[in-house]
């Protein structure tokens, strides 16, 4: 074994397929397109921000469950992320709705 | 060096390996006090010298840092990688809450600063250059799962190619973010224009800077590869870094919707 590879836990990383990668990447690629379009188009306000703001944490969430592999990860990434999701949504509550 | 009497015992005698001290740490913390410490008084005295300061100290340490870090671990045990990756999460469940502050920031001063963020938008050009950043970002993620592929089916050859790919795409948004300032700035956006300023260059900057790390990070990742330190079985630092470019590349995605398209 080389001297720059240390032991490693090969169970604790994950193998998805090429074909699912791309299919992730064109659905992220035809979102930000579809959201480019929506803020461009002279439609009603509200369901502007509501369509965007729903593509934007579909995007995301597709990038962390499956670029992140969180959907294959033990469950207990998820607390890293929602906890500090909670308040930051509690903080932005306060920022924002004034 | 006493010999294991047990060999079953001996495999969980190993202890706690603990890193050799270091005040690189201390060089970080003190670079940070003095940029932020500096950015008070150059907003008063116009004079940022101070904060230029604290960033060399910044470079230094966290550089000092890596060096020590990857010397550690080439001549010791690695961490295991369930934990290596739990750190990882925490560590971005930290950054998580630093961009969540900065893009609610920002959101809450243009609900009241809207000729300011119009900035942003209009013209429409603005738009579009904003808009090729983000699928570049997106690519570049694209590209460091294909790199992680091709190490886990043993194709070093395949991970440098993609890691490179990441580095340029990563080198190419930092650039185009770099036009997009220069942009902003000619037209009257600048760090001391306004609230919205302030609160744009901070949360954008902060964002540019991560990937400008991830940059560095990714030229270190592919001269370890040349050098043979990833194989089919051990590429954990692939995936360490595969983490935080992901992540880097979820702020982007949110900041475009909540900082430029609404």
């Amino acid at each position: 074994m080389s001297a720059h590879a240390p032991t490693t836990a090969p169970a604790a990383t994950h193998h998805i397929s090429t074909r699912t990668y791309l299919i992730v990447f064109a659905w992220l690629a035809v979102m930000t397109a579809i959201e480019v379009a929506i803020a461009a188009l002279p439609i009603q306000e509200e369901v502007k921000v509501i369509a965007l703001i729903a593509l934007a944490v579909v995007k995301a969430a597709l990038v962390v469950l499956f670029y992140m592999h969180l959907r294959y990860d033990s469950k207990w990434y998820w607390i890293t992320l929602i906890v500090p999701i909670f308040f930051v949504l509690l903080v932005a509550r306060f920022l924002i709705v004034r | 060096m006493d010999q294991p009497l047990d060999p079953h015992l001996a495999e969980h005698s190993q202890g706690i390996h603990l890193p050799k001290p270091s005040f690189t740490p201390m060089l970080l913390g003190l670079g940070l006090g003095l940029m932020a410490f500096g950015a008070l008084i150059g907003f008063i005295t116009g004079s940022f010298w101070l904060v230029a300061g604290g960033v060399g100290l910044i470079v230094i340490g966290t550089g000092g840092w890596l060096v020590g870090n990857v010397r550690e671990r080439i001549h010791s045990s690695e961490t295991p990688a369930v934990a290596a990756k739990f750190a990882m999460w925490c560590f971005l469940g930290t950054e998580v809450i630093i961009f969540g502050m900065l893009i609610s920031r920002v959101i809450a001063i243009w609900l009241v600063d809207r000729e300011a963020h119009a900035l942003l938008t209009e013209p429409i050009a603005s738009l579009l250059l904003v808009s090729v950043n983000t699928f570049l970002l997106l690519v570049s993620s694209l590209s460091v799962v294909l790199g992680l592929n091709s190490i886990q089916e043993g194709k070093r050859g395949g991970l440098v190619l993609w890691l490179v790919v990441t580095t340029l795409l990563g080198a190419t948004f930092v650039g185009i973010q770099g036009y997009e300032y220069s942009k902003l700035v000619s037209e009257g956006l600048t760090i001391g224009s306004s609230q919205f300023g302030s609160a744009f260059y901070l949360l954008t900057g902060n964002h540019g800077l991560h990937v400008i790390i991830g940059v560095i990070w990714c030229a270190v990742l592919i001269g370890r590869a040349l050098r043979g330190g990833f194989t089919k079985e051990q590429h954990l630092g692939v995936e360490i870094f595969g983490l935080y470019w992901h992540f880097v590349d979820v702020v982007w995605i949110l900041i475009f919707t909540l900082v430029y398209l609404i």
